[in-house]
């Protein structure tokens, strides 16, 4: 049976899926990816920042998530579960690269860093010209990751994902309080990075959504 | 008449402050701690303005979405891995199954061996004990003619035979 339009997908819930995926039903594995791709791919291109690496993490999520699925007892909600397997696999490749050194390698796009305090500025100033898009995105993917790991994570889960603070603390294994105070203290080396490039009373066009892979 | 503090509580810095007046994570004290001091300080001000900037940049950007072909591509690597764990398993039995062959090719090899043995035992048997007669060898021709076969040999008894009718 092959499913894949928007109205099937919203017709299972996440258990019944994962009930399905569990018995062997190939389409449930599918839209259970389908659901949640963007939401995985989203996360681990904001932690790890390594383009290069993101499609094939995000594929290894899935895959594992596939081979650990029948551990999955429905303590927590499943996008908890997922969610706790992206950031550890993050984490762990994370620790690999570094021990490779590939961060030395691997600099974002150097572009002159006047030449993005002069864009920001012209955003900030005046919201109507179409400017920002990757340069922004660039300097502030750079800040993240200029935030050690444990930060980063916390702040993504939480400023860029939304997700509720109890389930930052599920997902992390940390108390609430910890996950609390982390992210401030997490925002607050944001806020001081930024501050170069930042201008008072500004506001931001949003970005339109683009597809994985159209910058390389 | 309320009072109301005009001093951070000492565990907490002015940034944790701000971010959790972002939240509104704060109450009610803090709350007018807080915005006393943005009254009050400027560079406070400034401060929860550029926090409130980062934050907003954060969220604003752009969400990536996967490649058309992902669910394929995961998929396949499903596939490759199950094939691959499936390839492997042999691998890891492999040891098993040959000590398995050896000992069964051991326990043949003892079984074949104890049974030959009990062949050529019943073949060639032991040595009886000395009280025992040696095995008996063809005599010689001479002393052949001596000694009268015992099946022709008849006994001479020394009473004579008679019959239980005779008187």
């Amino acid at each position: 049976m092959q499913t894949s339009n928007v109205e099937e997908q919203a017709a299972f819930s996440d258990d019944e899926l994962v009930r399905r995926v569990k018995k062997g039903e190939d389409f449930a594995f599918s839209l259970l990816v389908r659901r949640y791709q963007n939401r995985v791919f989203n996360l681990v291109h904001r932690i790890l920042g390594i383009p290069e690496e993101t499609e094939d993490l995000a594929q290894e999520v899935f895959v594992t998530l596939h081979r650990s699925l029948e551990q999955f007892r429905g303590d927590c909600a499943f996008s908890t579960w997922l969610y706790r397997i992206t950031v550890n696999l993050c984490k762990n490749r994370l620790k690999y690269l570094f021990r490779r050194n590939f961060h030395k390698a691997q600099e974002i796009s150097e572009t002159a860093e006047t030449d993005i305090q002069a864009h920001v500025s012209m955003a900030l100033a005046n919201p109507e010209q179409q400017l920002l898009g990757r340069e922004l995105e660039t300097l502030i993917q750079r800040e993240l990751l200029a935030l050690d790991e444990e930060h980063r994570i916390i702040l993504v889960l939480r400023d860029i994902e939304h997700l509720p603070y109890e389930h930052i603390a599920e997902i992390t294994g940390l108390a609430l309080g910890t996950v609390k105070s982390r992210l401030h203290r997490a925002r607050s080396a944001l806020r001081q990075q930024m501050q170069p490039y930042l201008a008072t009373g500004a506001s931001i066009r949003p970005q339109q959504g683009r597809r994985f892979g159209d910058d390389r | 008449m309320t009072v109301v503090r005009t001093t951070l509580p000492p565990d907490m810095e002015t940034e944790e402050m701000l971010s959790r007046y972002l939240e509104e994570d704060l109450d009610h004290d803090e709350r007018a701690v807080v915005e006393t001091l943005l009254q009050e300080r400027p560079d406070i001000r400034a401060e929860l303005e550029s926090l409130r900037q980062t934050l907003s940049l954060m969220q604003r950007l752009p969400s990536l979405e996967a490649p058309s072909d992902f669910v394929q591509k995961v998929k396949r690597k499903v596939r490759r891995q199950k094939r691959t764990r499936i390839d492997q398993q042999p691998q890891f039995r492999m040891p098993y199954e040959i000590l398995g062959i050896i000992v069964v090719i051991l326990m043949l090899v003892l079984y074949l061996l104890v049974q030959q043995h009990d062949t050529s035992s019943s073949k060639n048997p032991a040595p009886r004990s000395r009280t025992s007669l040696p095995p008996r060898s063809p005599a010689p021709a001479a002393s052949r003619d001596h000694v009268a076969p015992k099946t022709n040999t008849i006994v001479p008894t020394s009473k004579p035979l008679s019959s239980p009718s005779s008187p």
